[in-house]
């Protein structure tokens, strides 16, 4: 039972370790939310 | 990183309409909304029209925000990413072409660790969408059991569950793939 847990801490901290920042458009998303916030505009999903 | 406190103020700020308030809140969490959704879903482009949705309902829908000691504004805001998930899964996954599915490293701010780690998102992307979003919530997001709760809209006993079964299932995958 001890092996199998630490066998499951090791993968949990394998997947902290692997953690990742991915790369995108961030001024373009907020320029994007920013106009449909300031002139109104929501998703059709709402 | 701000602390909760400073976010209540920018939420309460936002409520009553300062867009450049709510402008602040898009710089705090988008990063981290962002890098959930992108590992979930593999496609830059799908990513970021998700995270505008998800801002926009959350501006939308700021009023049924109540503070409360238990509920962190990010845990709201990430429940609201899930859901906006799984409706896009509900509605479009049948149609996504396999092919389109993109290549996380040419995304990776960092490739090199991207690499070290390749075979780990090869395992996770077999995985069911709950065991994969439960790990991405808990181990890449760093988020507790009762946040996790709040956001996948279980019990903390279902989520612990349903970590334990994920964990389980990755590991076979990883043996499967000789990774173990």
């Amino acid at each position: 039972m001890f092996g199998f847990n630490s066998k499951n801490k090791k993968l949990e901290n394998l997947l902290r370790e692997s953690r990742q920042d991915f790369g995108f458009d961030s001024e373009n998303i907020k320029a994007r939310v920013m106009m449909a916030v300031n002139v109104g505009i929501y998703p059709k999903t709402m | 990183m701000l602390q909760e406190q400073e976010i209540q103020e920018l939420v309460g700020q936002a409520k009553r309409g300062n867009s450049e308030a709510f402008g602040r809140i898009y710089d705090v969490l988008s990063k981290p909304l962002f890098n959930f959704l992108f590992a979930r879903l593999r496609q830059k482009e799908t990513a970021e029209d998700l995270l505008q949705t998800v801002f926009l309902k959350v501006w939308h829908n700021l009023d049924s925000y109540k503070p409360t000691k238990k509920a962190k504004f990010s845990t709201w805001v990430f429940q609201i990413a899930n859901y906006t998930l799984i409706d896009h899964w509900r509605t479009r996954k049948e149609t996504t072409d396999i092919s389109l599915v993109e290549n996380l490293s040419n995304f990776a701010l960092d490739p090199k660790l991207y690499e070290k780690y390749d075979y780990l998102w090869a395992a996770l992307k077999n995985l069911p969408d709950e065991y994969q979003t439960v790990i991405e919530l808990r181990f890449r997001q760093d988020l507790s059991i009762p946040e996790i709760a709040e956001i996948m809209d279980k019990s903390q006993v279902g989520v612990r569950v349903l970590q334990h079964r994920a964990i389980k299932a990755l590991r076979e995958q990883l043996i499967q793939m000789n990774k173990l």
